[in-house]
């Protein structure tokens, strides 16, 4: 009796080790398989983070009404990074994880409105009110940057500069890390600084 | 033709108007002020070649908070910069404990409704007493409520130079005595140690002596960034006469610092008197991977 209860204990704690490893497996971890997601871009088109293997894809945690994001657009900055990326054949995804009601939420409609009106150039906005890809990343900030490599492997997580600031000024004067990344990526290198603290706004999600 | 002139400068003063009183322009310049910051100082003068004390003072509109020096998940640590005379050293922000904001598991360490950031300044030996100096503090801050607006302000007082003892300026006494209380320092009646355990930072905090007073509430603040999760709980423990607190390493985590830094918040105070409510950490932080 006493030994089928142990046994028991042992198989109930194997099988949460199992879920908890599994769970863990799910979230963003630097070196490790990036999280799939599948979300509706501003057009309705779905986008599968699995649809891009073979190319390097970039995500950008946005929100138009964040002083952080105005001054990364209202440089050029982002705007220059998603057109210089895209001529290399990167895929680049603004996501924008403010629910309903809050800052920076944005119906497909004023997404591409916006989205022209900045004259960017994402590939994709993507539409993400439930928050649930946010969470899944761990996006913390506007803007929050990740890099994933072609082989599907997350390689950066954390900001877009080393320049804590609101100040547009500061954008020459920054050490771009995603430019960097991107540059090693495509030259086939290994990204040397894989984190960096994120910087900006938090994102608005749903309470 | 008359007829026309009056209209095209009916239309320029339209036009005109519109440029200048865009809604864009007003918001920009008056309407999004949620912080107003002053400059103020502890005493009524300055001696030669001793320190004195000045603080900016934020007040921030009901709803909206400022940055701790770690602003946490998001956010920007008010920054200020000096311009002083030849000679003048102004020492680092003395930043009181912060307290903790939390919107859906986004974690920000800062201050609501007011702070005073003190700042102790050195004045030369050489100054000429009878004189007036005048010192002047570009203040740069975040402010959040929902959306976050930047805000900045250039400040400046002017004090006389006399020879002898500053008097305290009554105005402001009570505020740089409140901030004091606040600010985290060490004491003789606790040994603290932190140590790594796995994907684990465990802090040990015991008393030197006899404490009988049980802490409830005690929360560790890190001023280190990308060291630990903010916004996992964070498991505190009685461990023999003290307390132990186990908090989560971040993801993110950057190279493991040889020392831990940072706050240990309790409301109920680490003083027998218990007015002592945050320990100042600088620690070295032990490897037991």
């Amino acid at each position: 009796m006493k030994r089928t209860i142990l046994t028991s204990v042992f198989i109930l704690f194997g099988f949460f080790t199992a879920l908890a490893f599994a769970a863990n497996q799910m979230e963003a971890e630097i070196g490790k398989a990036a999280p799939d997601f599948t979300l509706p871009d501003s057009n309705g088109k779905s986008h599968a983070l699995s649809d891009y293997k073979g190319k390097v894809v970039v995500l950008e945690w946005l929100n138009h009404g964040c002083p952080f994001v105005k001054k990364h657009y209202g440089s050029g900055n982002m705007q220059a990074l998603q057109k210089a990326y895209a001529e290399k054949g990167v895929i680049w995804f603004s996501v924008i994880s403010s629910a309903p009601g809050k800052q920076g939420y944005c119906t497909p409609e004023q997404a591409n409105e916006i989205t022209k009106d900045k004259n960017a150039a994402p590939s994709a906005v993507l539409l993400d009110p439930e928050g649930s890809v946010g969470k899944l990343y761990g996006a913390k900030t506007t803007p929050h940057m990740f890099i994933i490599s072609k082989e599907g492997a997350l390689v950066y997580n954390g900001g877009i500069d080393d320049i804590r600031s609101t100040d547009v000024e500061d954008v020459a004067k920054a050490k771009n890390y995603v430019r960097i990344a991107l540059d090693e990526l495509l030259a086939g290198k290994e990204v040397t600084e894989k984190t960096s603290q994120p910087y900006g706004c938090s994102v608005k999600y749903k309470d | 033709m008359n007829k026309n002139v009056s209209l095209y400068s009916i239309v320029g003063l339209i036009l005109w108007l519109n440029g200048t009183f865009s809604p864009r322009n007003r918001t920009e310049n008056f309407l999004q002020m949620p912080v107003q910051a002053q400059l103020i100082s502890e005493t009524k003068s300055i001696k030669p070649g001793t320190k004195f004390c000045v603080a900016v003072r934020l007040v921030m509109d009901e709803g909206w908070h400022t940055y701790w020096k770690n602003p946490g998940d998001s956010g920007l640590p008010t920054s200020i910069e000096w311009t002083l005379p030849e000679g003048f050293i102004a020492d680092d922000i003395q930043w009181p404990f912060p307290q903790l904001f939390e919107t859906s598991d986004i974690i920000g360490f800062g201050y609501e409704s007011e702070v005073c950031l003190l700042t102790d300044i050195e004045a030369p030996s050489g100054l000429k007493t009878g004189s007036v100096v005048r010192l002047s503090a570009s203040v740069e801050w975040l402010a959040c409520r929902e959306e976050c607006v930047p805000g900045r302000s250039e400040l400046t007082i002017e004090l006389p130079v006399k020879e002898r003892s500053p008097e305290p300026d009554a105005r402001w006494a009570g505020y740089f005595a409140s901030t004091r209380k606040n600010l985290p320092a060490v004491s003789s009646q606790w040994e603290i140690s932190a140590a790594l355990k796995r994907n684990k930072i465990s802090i040990q905090v015991l008393p030197t002596g006899i404490f009988d007073r049980k802490m409830t509430d005690i929360v560790f603040f890190p001023e280190q960034e990308r060291l630990v999760e903010y916004s996992e709980p964070q498991t505190i423990q009685k461990i023999d006469d003290g307390y132990s607190i186990e908090i989560q390493r971040s993801n993110a985590a950057a190279k493991i610092p040889s020392r831990l830094k940072g706050v240990l918040y309790t409301p109920q105070g680490w003083d027998t008197s218990a007015e002592l409510r945050a320990l100042l950490v600088d620690v070295s932080l032990d490897n037991n991977l």
